[in-house]
């Protein structure tokens, strides 16, 4: 275990190197879920603006997962060195997990502005945080392990692009993370808590009092979906990412 | 002799229907080099790759130092160091920093990964640009990082598909010393499309065509396959090449005729004929590269 934790954090990282070296790249990763919180204050004022606060953390550790990951992953492949760690004694959850920790960089610190913003505000409550992290963890790694797998199935880096993209506006964009799911009608509600990023925000949002939608059974669906989500990807991983191709 | 990569009946049939291995069978040895030539197409290196256990044969079965790469595939790993065909560093690491981590990645400390990094940037002549970032460098210098990285490892089998490939000759040959110096308690299997790097390097040579074996053997027991341990070059006027197809096989040599003759007597007929006709000849010994070529040529036809 701890040898598996050393390899991780070694790809981790090295593949984080650049990050180190460029912090301006940072600056890319908060950019998006400003933008949007720009608009829907200006639409909705702040009371649409707490979700996409409350939607961001969970757009930013996804979106490190199922668009930034997919690109490394294909960008090593593409190189071949890819090949250099298959056959070698590092195994694919290793890869996986190393390489979702450097994407998780670029993230980190909007991740901790918009908590700090959410705290300062009076939007989140100290006592929400640890719900949050484990939340967010669950997202991250369902996000890691889905983003891998369909890398795997690319060898070219504009159409994992391209991919990832729409998945991360399928994901990410479409569903009620960034918006409060009340606003979707009832009878199609089901449809967007089939989206795991869905069940994570509205976890966020109950613990934080944000959502009218906080029954137990609401909550209880929400965990199963994130957490039947998370296992999956990695039954995926495991299963079906061409990690020693056929 | 202790064998290392024993491979039986390797056959590779890629989805679309492409078959590229047809039971290709080799044995590896320790202490030894062996060298896999053969032309675009071939089949090497889907064979190292199926060895380096990134691919996954469709038929036959290898054994690597006795573990089987399918069923054994974690424990044969931590014995393979490989250089991937084509294969390129990442531009935004250094130099020191694509061996110290891929180290470190496959589960080593750090003092070991250290040492061993700068033991693998030494032996490849990379110590004093340890700490450029790759896209500074030279394309052979940069296929050099890879070949450290496989060397740092340490493993007791080398997996190196065209690993040469864009070093300039001194570099080259710099390179194929250290091979040699690794060799002792490893296997290191190549491929290569330099006729000259097998020569230089191999104790045994596979050729292969069409994904399958068609010769095997050490330099000199390939170059029995020509009947003469000569060849005679000729201008490309005066004897048609039905007539000199009497004194063996004919084949084209950029501008002039290359012909491997038949026998000793054909060489003492062929050389007073073209002198009598005032033509320039030149008697030269038969290499690797005449045997490939003239094994490709005959599988071909």
């Amino acid at each position: 275990m701890i040898k598996a934790l050393s390899q991780t954090t070694a790809i981790a990282r090295m593949l984080a190197i650049p990050a180190i070296r460029d912090p301006a790249t940072y600056a890319f990763a908060f950019l998006f879920p400003v933008i949007f919180l720009f608009l829907y204050s200006l639409i909705g004022g702040m009371k649409l603006g707490q979700h996409v606060l409350f939607g961001s953390l969970i757009s930013l550790v996804m979106n490190s997962g199922i668009i930034s990951l997919p690109q490394t992953v294909v960008s090593y492949k593409f190189r071949k060195l890819q090949d250099m760690y298959v056959a070698s004694p590092v195994h694919q959850l290793i890869y996986l997990f190393g390489l979702g920790l450097s994407r998780l960089l670029y993230s980190i610190p909007g991740v901790l502005l918009f908590l700090i913003i959410l705290l300062a505000s009076g939007y989140m409550p100290l006592s929400a945080i640890p719900v949050i992290m484990i939340v967010l963890l669950l997202s991250w790694a369902a996000g890691c392990a889905i983003g891998f797998t369909i890398a795997t199935y690319f060898n070219n880096i504009m159409q994992v692009s391209a991919a990832a993209n729409l998945l991360g506006l399928f994901m990410l964009l479409m569903p009620p993370v960034l918006y409060p799911l009340e606003l979707i009608p009832e009878q199609w509600r089901w449809l967007a808590l089939v989206i795991p990023s869905t069940s994570a925000a509205q976890l966020i949002k109950v613990a934080c009092g944000a959502s009218s939608l906080n029954s137990p059974a609401y909550v209880l669906v929400y965990w199963t979906i994130l957490i039947l989500y998370t296992l999956s990807g990695f039954v995926l991983v495991l299963k079906k990412s061409r990690w020693r191709e056929v | 002799m202790n064998e290392v990569i024993v491979a039986r009946n390797l056959g590779k049939t890629y989805k679309g229907g492409i078959e590229a291995l047809k039971g290709l069978g080799l044995t590896t040895y320790r202490d030894e080099i062996f060298c896999i030539v053969g032309p675009n197409g071939a089949g090497k290196t889907t064979t190292l790759r199926i060895l380096g256990t990134q691919l996954r044969p469709t038929a036959g079965q290898v054994e690597i130092l006795g573990l089987d790469i399918m069923k054994d595939v974690n424990a044969v790993r931590q014995h393979l160091g490989v250089v991937p065909q084509e294969s390129t560093p990442d531009p935004e690491l250094r130099v020191w920093e694509h061996v110290y981590y891929y180290i470190l990645a496959r589960g080593e400390g750090k003092a070991s990964a250290k040492e061993r990094t700068e033991e693998a940037l030494h032996l490849m002549d990379l110590w004093d640009r340890k700490d450029s970032a790759t896209i500074t460098l030279s394309g052979g210098m940069r296929r050099r990082v890879l070949i450290a990285m496989a060397v740092a490892t340490r493993a007791e089998v080398l997996l190196l598909d065209e690993p040469t490939t864009g070093l300039d000759p001194v570099a080259r040959r710099s390179t194929w010393d250290t091979l040699v110096k690794l060799k002792t308690s490893r296997s290191i299997l190549l491929s290569t499309h330099s006729m000259e790097e097998a020569e230089a390097l191999a104790d045994r040579i596979a050729i292969i065509d069409k994904g399958q074996s068609i010769a095997l053997g050490t330099v000199n027991e390939l170059k029995q396959c020509l009947p003469t341990k000569e060849k005679l070059y000729l201008s490309n006027n005066g004897i048609t090449r039905d007539e000199l197809g009497r004194y063996g096989k004919v084949s084209n040599y950029g501008g002039k005729i290359v012909l491997y003759p038949r026998d000793k007597a054909a060489i003492d007929e062929l050389v007073a004929l073209v002198l009598s006709k005032k033509m320039e000849v030149s008697v030269l010994p038969t290499s690797l590269e005449d045997v490939y070529v003239r094994l490709i040529e005959a599988d071909h036809d």
